[in-house]
């Protein structure tokens, strides 16, 4: 092989392994309407498995301390534009909920 | 041809006489006795002070404010607490108190510079997170200021905090970060860390307020085993998040507000 390819090859691959993986985007989560999320979701009361059982598996990230949060999308006229998060502490039961833009939008300069 | 015999005595004796001529020609050595984790932690002395070069310059960002590190946990059985610190040069150390909270001040000092010293912890290479702790005082508890997060990003890659790659590619990284480019850059994903776990950031700036995407926390959602690591956040995942330091839309006064997953938000 000659030694740029080797080259190439390796720095590929160091590329590949180095720094945290940041710059790709979280992946998608289930479509929900918000209205029947902030209906059905309750916090201190619906359950992890209530949760799957209405609307299926989402992105989810689950920490050590075995909290865990979910990630649904709310749609908007051309398609997803809104998040619903959802906390669900150890025990299984949605702790906290909130809502939030889908991507960061840069803001216009005043 | 000289037997060995004979030669292997008085090469001896040769050795011998030479290391006490030398004993006799130098003074006598001080012994220190130093307490040390073997493979401790250890940053660039002369980086550090570029970094706090980087804030005396950049001032400016967050005027009212003082500059620290701060050491965090990097591994689940990271000790952090009796950590000492300090400079080592060939020639000069340096005592480096460290606060309740794991933060110190760098002492300037013309021959550690010169030695190229460096930072040690009593701690292993792989149990501690470093970071740039620039601090606007008078914030409410647990609000951070959008300019004290841009000068920290400043600094903290300058000072070459950052450890997010394993050690074999630690020249890689020296070769991709660029300081103005990874805090100028929304691409730069220059990892922050709330002081509890969160599951929302809101930035405010008068009468604007804008709630951060779930992309924009916990190193952007997509950590695996594989990857975590590789990442400063190895144990700090639920409290990581990237500011949009880079947008100037956003003043430096602009509030950085969390909400906690344990209970309590911002004011």
């Amino acid at each position: 092989m000659k030694p740029s390819l080797t080259l190439s090859l390796t720095l590929a691959a160091l590329l590949a392994l180095a720094g945290c993986a940041g710059t790709a985007p979280a992946p998608a989560g289930t479509v929900v309407p918000p209205a029947r999320l902030a209906q059905a979701v309750q916090p201190g009361v619906t359950t992890k498995a209530q949760l799957l059982a209405e609307f299926g598996a989402t992105t989810s990230i689950r920490f050590d301390s075995g909290v865990e949060v979910w990630r649904y999308l709310t749609p908007g006229p051309a398609g997803a534009n809104g998040e619903f998060v959802v906390v669900i502490d150890p025990r299984g039961v949605v702790a906290k909920t909130r809502l939030a833009p889908l991507v960061y939008q840069p803001q216009p300069k005043k | 041809m000289i037997s060995f015999r004979f030669a292997f005595p008085a090469l001896c004796a040769l050795v011998l006489a030479s290391g006490q001529a030398l004993a006799q020609a130098s003074p006598p050595v001080q012994s220190v006795t130093v307490a040390a984790t073997r493979d401790p932690v250890d940053k660039s002395y002369r980086k550090m002070i570029k970094g706090m070069d980087r804030f005396e310059r950049e001032h400016a960002l967050a005027p009212a404010a003082t500059l620290r590190f701060r050491l965090l946990p990097r591994l689940s059985t990271a000790r952090m607490t009796g950590i000492t610190l300090r400079v080592a040069g060939d020639n000069v150390t340096l005592p480096v108190a460290v606060a309740e909270d794991n933060s110190f001040v760098l002492p300037r000092n013309e021959q550690a510079l010169r030695e190229d010293a460096a930072v040690l912890a009593n701690r292993k290479t792989n149990s501690m997170t470093w970071r740039a702790s620039v601090r606007t005082p008078g914030l409410p508890d647990g609000v951070r200021r959008l300019g004290d997060l841009r000068l920290e990003c400043k600094v903290g890659m300058d000072a070459g905090l950052i450890s997010n790659s394993a050690p074999i590619f630690g020249w890689l990284s020296n070769m991709l970060t660029d300081t103005d480019k990874v805090c100028a850059s929304p691409d730069g994903n220059y990892l922050f860390f709330a002081e509890r776990p969160i599951y929302g950031v809101t930035l405010r700036a008068g009468e604007r307020s804008l709630a951060l995407p779930f992309g924009m926390l916990y190193a952007a959602g997509d950590q695996t085993a594989e990857t975590l690591p590789y990442c400063d956040c190895q144990v700090l995942l639920d409290r990581s998040y990237y500011a949009p330091i880079w947008d100037p839309a956003w003043p430096d006064d602009t509030l950085v507000e969390f909400d906690y997953i344990d209970g309590g938000s911002a004011p």
